[in-house]
């Protein structure tokens, strides 16, 4: 890789050792990819910036003061240098409206509102959200992002036409401080191109069937870019979960809706020069047999539904407390709807989070069920194939994957009945 | 085949170590998918779910799913639960930056055929600076 004199001197330590170790993980993850130098990065989305959650407590004493820790170390070196452009932070563990959600302690909670502060000095806008888009953190066409949330990482590739690689938290925190990414990948013209043609043939009717599809192509296509043809013109709610599904099953980090996104205004754009494959067809067969996988209950009462996954936009928020109509969650029943911080507080103005609430349904934010520390329950309903999809391991619940208003449903009645 | 049988690919991150190897054609999301307590990969329906792979040099396809494959891999090595080297056919950003920060050894050998050459049980090297896996002794 060839580097500037800045940043040959930078990666010598010539700034300290924590810039160093920073251009180090840099070079070292350029080297590997094959990128032939660092390019000024427009915005990103760091994650990790938070307490540890469940998974943690599953480990010996002491890792989780030892993370915390660490963190802390991290957050202060942040603060101390600074970040060099507009930089966002991914969903955390802890509820920090209502941590009672996330079931956490509160020497926890405390040490999250300390990072807050560590990250208003460092610049980090801590958004604490899988959806950055929804709250207008968003980049332009063709801005170059390091970003950490692979559903975003997908919208932002594919939706917007910005470019970002597949960052992880320790990258995404060097590419803040160091305002530099290594160029490879999505980030060059010729990486953009689709490779696998996906051919629509089933009326795609809720945002939950995009995320079928998504959850289905992402296991096909593996590391390469899908494009679709024969999809409706989507609503932002459908791309969210074709993004969640996508992210789930897959390793791509793009995807090319004809007619739809920018750089597939033609199935000869999205292709360029290259090969157009045979396609392969998601039809009503592979609709149902994913909603077969994510539906693993062995009865019919549930005790859990869970709306927002990735984080409800305010529309869906709406949609809830419309769908909820002054009727009750049944007793038994935990009913959630996670979204950001900000949508949280328009849907409070709104009226919408008092109508869950009065109905018996609670709003968390910052976090989902398998983020935080969440208790066990038996049999879960979700809109969200992503959700389904981790829960059941995470969790160890069963899932029922069904749509929006099957949800609202099985929250009235505790059964799940279609 | 018998007896010594080495493959070059990429080295990508440095180390040498010689443990027992798990060989499945599957890509793995270390972040949900993994316990990085006990090494166990748990995602259902996945050919590896219930296999341990603390110690083990783990040879697969590549990383898919969540971004917090480096997290994990960093917690498990903390731990003592991470593979001791990972081994992909496909070069992926997650596995690459994973293994970075962990310290695992990591070799990337871009042909497919490998995970059918390496059998799991199999007593294996692998030298993350030149890029080569040796299989040692077979089951």
């Amino acid at each position: 890789m060839e580097l500037t004199a800045e940043q040959s001197d930078l990666l010598r330590g010539a700034q300290g050792p924590f810039l160093s170790n920073c251009m180090k993980l840099l070079v070292g993850l350029g080297r590997a990819m094959n990128a032939r130098r660092l390019v000024p990065v427009d915005q990103v989305m760091v994650s990790g910036l938070g307490v540890p959650g469940h998974l943690l407590d599953l480990a010996p004493r002491g890792v989780v003061g030892d993370s915390m820790r660490d963190l802390k170390v991290l957050m202060e070196e942040l603060a101390r240098h600074k970040v060099k452009c507009p930089t966002i932070c991914h969903a955390a563990q802890i509820d920090m409206d209502n941590p009672a959600l996330s079931a956490t302690d509160q020497a926890r909670v405390g040490f999250q509102r300390d990072l807050l502060e560590l990250a208003q000095a460092a610049g980090i806008q801590m958004l604490w959200s899988c959806v950055p888009y929804l709250l207008g953190a968003i980049p332009t066409r063709g801005q170059v992002c390091a970003y950490t949330e692979m559903s975003a990482v997908l919208y932002v590739n594919s939706v917007v036409g910005a470019r970002s690689t597949k960052h992880g938290s320790e990258s995404a925190v060097a590419a803040a401080v160091l305002g530099l990414v290594p160029e490879f990948g999505v980030l060059l013209d010729q990486c953009r191109r689709a490779e696998l043609l996906i051919r629509v043939e089933v009326p795609l009717a809720t945002p939950t069937d995009w995320g079928v599809l998504g959850y289905f192509v992402g296991a096909q296509s593996g590391r390469r870019i899908p494009c679709f043809v024969g999809a409706p013109v989507p609503r932002i709610e459908d791309l969210k979960q074709l993004c969640g599904g996508m992210s789930t099953t897959g390793a791509t980090p793009m995807f090319h809706v004809v007619g739809t996104t920018p750089e597939a205004s033609t199935l000869e754009a999205a292709f360029g020069d290259g090969p157009q494959p045979e396609p392969v067809v998601f039809g009503p067969l592979e609709l149902s047999e994913v909603y077969r996988r994510l539906r693993t209950h062995t009865a019919d009462v549930v005790d859990f539904v869970f709306v927002g996954s990735p984080h409800a936009s305010l529309q869906e928020v709406l949609e809830v407390a419309q769908g909820l109509g002054g009727q009750r969650v049944a007793p038994g029943v935990h009913f959630v709807v996670a979204t950001s911080y900000g949508i949280k507080a328009y849907a409070e103005r709104l009226g919408y989070v008092r109508a869950i609430e009065q109905a018996g349904g609670h709003i968390m934010v910052d976090s989902c069920p398998v983020m935080a520390s969440y208790p066990r329950r038996r049999r879960m309903v979700t809109d969200s194939p992503k959700q389904a999809h981790y829960s059941r391991q995470i969790l160890g619940n069963e899932v029922i994957l069904t749509d929006t208003a099957g949800c609202i449903e099985a929250a009235v009645s505790g059964r799940w009945g279609r | 085949m018998s007896g010594s049988t080495i493959m070059a690919g990429r080295g990508i991150a440095a180390g040498v170590v010689e443990a027992e190897a798990v060989v499945a054609p599957v890509r793995i999301s270390f972040w949900g998918g993994f316990d990085p307590t006990s090494g166990t990969i748990i995602e259902h329906e996945h050919p590896l779910s219930g296999v341990n792979v603390a110690g083990k040099i783990l040879i697969f396809i590549s990383t898919r799913g969540a971004s917090g494959t480096s997290l994990m891999l960093r917690l498990a090595q903390r731990l003592g639960k991470a593979p001791v080297a990972l081994v992909n056919t496909e070069i992926d950003d997650h596995a690459v930056l994973g293994c970075l920060v962990a310290g695992i050894p990591m070799v990337v050998i871009p042909d497919f055929s490998l995970l059918d050459r390496v059998r799991t049980g199999d007593r294996v090297r692998v030298d993350g600076e030149r890029g080569t896996v040796e299989v040692l002794s077979r089951t």
